[in-house]
C-alpha cells in the first residue's frame, strides 16, 4: 500500500514537472537591445510584470551606444538579431522609407487600431515615420527648458527670467562674460557643442524653422532660412560667450560657474542638481528665435521597434505599447528620471504639477508639458542623420574657423548629400 | 612486428607513432585551421564583397569593379583621406624616429639605475589604450576647458586656439599624440641595439679624435640599420593603418574639422559601418588600401635596404 501510494506521488510529481516545463516551453522568448541603462533599469523593474502580463521570456540586453547600429546590422545579417530594438529616435541610420530596406517593420497595422497609439504627440510620431510609415513606439517627447544660476546673472543685472528672445539673451551673455581671468571669461552664458548641428545649435535650429531636409526627404541645405540660422549662429559663437564642454564634465562645468546657464531636454535637467546645492537655479522656457516663435525644441529621445528578426510582430506590438505607454509605469518614468511621457492626456495629472525643490519649488512637471504643446516640427527622412553629422557638420567647422564663408560650407555640404542620392 | 618494439611492448611501454613526414604538419594542423578560418576565408570573403553593391543587410549582387572604379575616380573624400594618411604617416616617421634615435643615445650615455627609471617612463605612454590617450588629449585640447590653453594663459600666450576644431592643427595634433605614445616604443628597440655596439668601436673612433656628430652619423646610425629598418618598417605601418586618434581625438568621430582628420581607415569605417553601410564599396577601399600599404612597405625595405640590414 505504501508502495503504491509512493509511486502515485513520484508519478503526480513527475506530471506536474511535466506540465511546468511545457508552460517555461510555451512561452516565447523576446530578446530586446537597447543602449539607454535609465531605460534598460526600468524594464528590468518591470520584467517579472511584463513577462506575467504576455507570458513571454523577456530577455534584455545593453548594446554599446557607439556600437550599436554596427552590432544590429552584423547580427541581423548573421540571424542573431533581436526581437526589439530601442534606439536613438535621431540618430535614425537603422530607419528607411522603403520597408524592404527597413532592419525593423513597419508598425502601421498596428498603430492604426490602437486606441493607445492615439495619445501619442504627432510631433513625436514624425520622428519615427518615413514614407509614410510608423516604424517605432517613442518613448518621450523631452521637450526643452533654459536652466540657469540666478545668482550668476543677478551679479551681472540681468534678469534672466525677463529675457524675451536668443538675441536679447546673447547681448545679456556678453556681460555676463565680461569679467576674465587669463583672458578668457569667468562665466558662459551655455555650453557649445563646437563639432556641428547638435546640442544647443540643433535646439534653436528647430526654434529657427530652418530645415535641411525638405517634407520629401530631400537635402535643401542652401534655403535661405537655414543659411539666416547659420550666421546667426556663428555670430552668437564668435561672441565667445559659449563654452566647449564633455559628457563627463558637464554637471561640474555648471556647478562650479563656469557655465550660467544650458539649454536642457527633461532628461539633462538632473545635471543641475550638484548646482542647486549651492546656487539658486532656475528654469524657463528657452527664449524664442523670433517673436512669436515656438518657446521649446527638442533634444534626444528613444523608440522601440520590431525588427526583421521577430517570429511574432503580432505578438511584440502590445508588449512594446505595454513597455513605453503603461500609465502608471510612465509616471514612475518622470518621477525617477524627470522625462515626460509623449502622452498629452497625462499631462494633467497631479503628477506633473508638483514643485520641484531643485528650482527653487517652480513646477517643471508643468512648464515640460507647457513645452511639449509647442513643439516644433523637423522634416526628417532617410539622409537626415548623415546630412547633419557628416555633410553639414564637417562644414561647419571650417564655417566657424572662418576658412570658408556660409555659402562656401553650405553648397559643399548639399552637395555631398546630393552625392548620397546618386 | 619489429624486435624493438616487440620489445617496448613486452616491457610494457608505449610505441611511439611514427607519421614521418606528416608529424610536422599536423602539429601545425590547428594553427593553419584557425588561419584558414580567420583570414583567409575573411579575405574571400571581402575580395567576393567587394565586387558586389551590398548594402546593410542586403547582401548584394555582382557588379564587377565598379565599387573600385568609384572609389578610384569618383570619390574626392578617398583621395583626401589618403593625402590626410600620407601626411599623417610622414609626420609620424619624421618626428617618431628622429626623437627615439636622439632618446635612446642620451640615455645610451646615461649610467646605472636612471637609465631604467627614464626609460619605463619614456615607455609607461605605449602601456596606455589608445583611445584612453587620445580622449585624454581631446580633453587637455579642449579650447575652454583645456590643460593646454590654461597653461598658455598662464604663461601670457595667446590662449584661443581652437585646436579640435581649426583644421589646420588636425594632423598636426595627431602627429602629436602619436610621438607621445610611441617614442617610447622605438627607443626600447634602438637603445637595445645601441647596447649591442662594441665599445671598442667608440674607443677607436675616439682615439682617431672623431666629434660626437660624425660618431652618430658615421658609427651609430650605420651601426643601428636593423633596428632602425624595423622601427621605421611597423610605424609607417601603424601610421597607414592609423584609426583611433582620428576616430576619437576629434569629436564629430573619425573626421575632424572640414574632414581634415579622416585618414583611409576611417574612411573605410565610414562608408561601411557610419553612414549608408555600404559593405561591398568599404571592401573595395580596404583591398585598395591594402595594396598601397603594401606597396609602402616594400619600398621602404627596399629604400632602407632590409637585405643589408640582415646581413648585419
Amino acid at each position: 500500500m505504501l508502495r503504491r501510494s509512493a509511486l502515485v506521488l513520484i508519478v503526480a510529481v513527475l506530471m506536474i514537472a511535466c506540465m511546468l516545463s511545457t508552460g517555461a516551453m510555451a512561452k516565447e522568448k523576446v530578446v530586446l537591445w537597447s543602449f539607454a541603462a535609465n531605460n534598460i533599469a526600468e524594464w528590468e523593474a518591470r520584467e517579472a510584470d511584463i513577462e506575467a502580463k504576455f507570458n513571454i521570456d523577456l530577455v534584455i540586453e545593453q548594446v554599446a551606444q557607439n556600437a550599436f547600429v554596427e552590432t544590429l546590422q552584423a547580427a541581423m545579417m548573421d540571424g542573431t538579431g533581436p526581437d526589439i530594438i530601442e534606439w536613438m529616435i535621431e540618430e535614425n541610420r537603422i530607419l528607411n522609407a522603403d520597408p524592404k530596406q527597413c532592419i525593423v517593420v513597419p508598425l502601421d497595422k498596428y498603430v492604426e487600431k490602437s486606441e493607445v497609439f492615439k495619445n501619442v504627440v504627432p510631433g513625436r510620431v514624425a520622428w519615427v515615420t518615413y514614407g509614410g510609415h510608423v516604424y517605432g513606439l517613442p518613448h518621450d517627447v523631452h521637450p526643452c527648458v533654459l536652466v540657469y544660476n540666478d545668482d550668476l546673472w543677478k551679479s551681472v543685472g540681468v534678469d534672466l527670467a525677463t529675457i524675451e528672445t536668443w538675441d536679447e539673451f546673447f547681448a545679456a551673455a556678453v556681460k555676463l562674460a565680461e569679467k576674465k581671468q587669463d583672458g578668457r571669461p569667468v562665466h558662459y552664458a551655455l555650453p557649445h557643442i563646437a563639432s556641428g548641428l547638435n546640442g544647443t545649435m540643433f535646439m534653436i535650429q528647430q526654434q529657427a524653422g530652418a530645415q535641411v531636409l525638405d517634407e520629401n526627404g530631400m537635402p535643401i541645405l542652401e534655403n535661405a532660412e537655414f543659411k539666416a540660422f547659420v550666421e546667426k549662429w556663428l555670430e552668437w559663437v564668435n561672441l565667445g560667450v559659449m563654452c566647449e564642454w564633455d559628457w563627463g564634465n558637464f554637471g561640474s562645468l555648471f556647478a562650479n560657474g563656469t557655465m550660467a546657464a544650458y539649454a536642457s531636454p527633461d532628461w539633462y535637467l538632473a545635471q543641475a542638481d550638484e548646482a542647486a546645492q549651492k546656487y539658486n537655479i532656475k528654469v524657463r522656457p528657452l527664449p524664442v528665435y523670433k517673436a512669436g516663435g515656438p518657446r521649446t525644441a527638442s533634444w534626444g529621445g528613444t523608440f522601440m521597434a520590431i525588427t526583421k528578426a521577430a517570429k511574432n510582430p503580432d505578438l511584440l506590438y502590445p508588449v512594446i505599447e505595454y513597455m513605453q505607454y503603461d500609465e502608471s509605469a510612465i509616471k514612475v518614468r518622470f518621477e525617477e528620471t524627470d522625462m515626460l511621457p509623449p502622452f498629452a492626456g497625462v499631462w494633467d495629472s497631479e503628477l506633473f504639477q508638483q514643485p520641484d525643490p531643485r528650482f527653487g519649488g517652480q513646477k517643471v512637471g508643468q512648464l515640460l508639458a507647457e513645452m511639449a504643446k509647442e513643439m516644433p516640427s523637423v522634416n526628417t527622412g532617410d539622409l537626415f542623420w548623415d546630412v547633419v553629422i557628416h555633410d553639414f557638420s564637417t562644414q561647419y567647422t571650417e564655417m566657424a574657423a572662418g576658412r570658408i564663408t556660409v555659402d562656401e560650407g553650405l553648397r559643399r555640404a548639399q552637395e555631398a548629400a546630393m552625392r548620397r542620392l546618386r | 612486428m619489429s624486435v624493438a618494439a616487440d620489445t617496448a611492448q613486452r616491457r610494457g611501454r608505449k610505441i611511439p607513432l611514427r607519421l614521418g613526414k606528416l608529424q610536422p604538419l599536423l602539429f601545425i594542423a590547428p594553427f593553419i585551421a584557425v588561419l584558414a578560418a580567420f583570414h583567409f576565408y575573411t579575405y574571400y570573403v571581402g575580395v567576393k564583397m567587394s565586387f558586389t553593391d551590398a548594402q546593410s543587410i542586403n547582401p548584394g549582387e555582382w557588379i564587377g569593379v565598379s565599387n573600385y572604379v568609384e572609389v578610384l575616380t569618383d570619390d574626392p573624400d578617398f583621395w583626401a583621406a589618403i593625402r590626410h594618411t600620407i601626411y599623417f604617416t610622414v609626420g609620424g616617421l619624421l618626428t617618431q624616429i628622429p626623437g627615439a634615435l636622439i632618446l635612446a643615445v642620451i640615455l645610451n650615455g646615461i649610467a646605472g639605475r636612471l637609465r631604467g627609471v627614464l626609460r619605463t617612463s619614456y615607455y609607461i605612454p605605449v602601456l596606455i589604450n589608445t583611445v584612453v590617450a587620445a580622449l585624454i588629449f581631446r580633453m587637455m585640447f579642449n579650447r575652454d576647458t583645456g590643460l593646454i590653453n590654461w597653461t598658455l594663459g598662464r604663461l601670457g600666450l595667446p590662449n584661443n586656439t581652437n585646436w579640435l576644431y581649426d583644421s589646420a592643427y588636425s594632423v598636426p595634433l595627431m602627429v602629436a599624440v602619436a610621438f607621445w605614445q610611441w617614442v617610447g616604443y622605438h627607443m626600447v628597440y634602438l637603445l637595445a641595439s645601441l647596447q649591442a655596439i662594441d665599445p671598442q668601436v667608440y674607443e677607436v673612433a675616439k682615439l682617431d679624435g672623431a666629434s660626437p656628430l660624425r660618431v652618430l652619423f658615421q658609427i651609430t646610425i650605420p651601426l643601428l640599420r636593423p633596428a632602425l629598418t624595423f622601427v621605421s618598417v611597423t610605424s609607417a605601418i601603424g601610421c597607414l593603418q592609423v584609426f583611433e586618434y582620428p576616430f576619437l581625438l576629434f569629436p564629430n568621430a573619425g573626421y575632424g574639422p572640414g574632414k581634415a582628420a579622416m585618414t583611409a581607415i576611417p574612411f573605410i569605417y565610414r562608408n561601411a559601418f557610419s553612414s549608408q553601410f555600404r559593405y561591398g564599396y568599404a571592401a573595395a577601399a580596404g583591398w585598395i588600401v591594402f595594396f598601397m600599404i603594401l606597396a609602402v612597405s616594400l619600398l621602404q625595405l627596399r629604400v632602407l635596404g632590409l637585405s643589408q640590414a640582415e646581413d648585419l
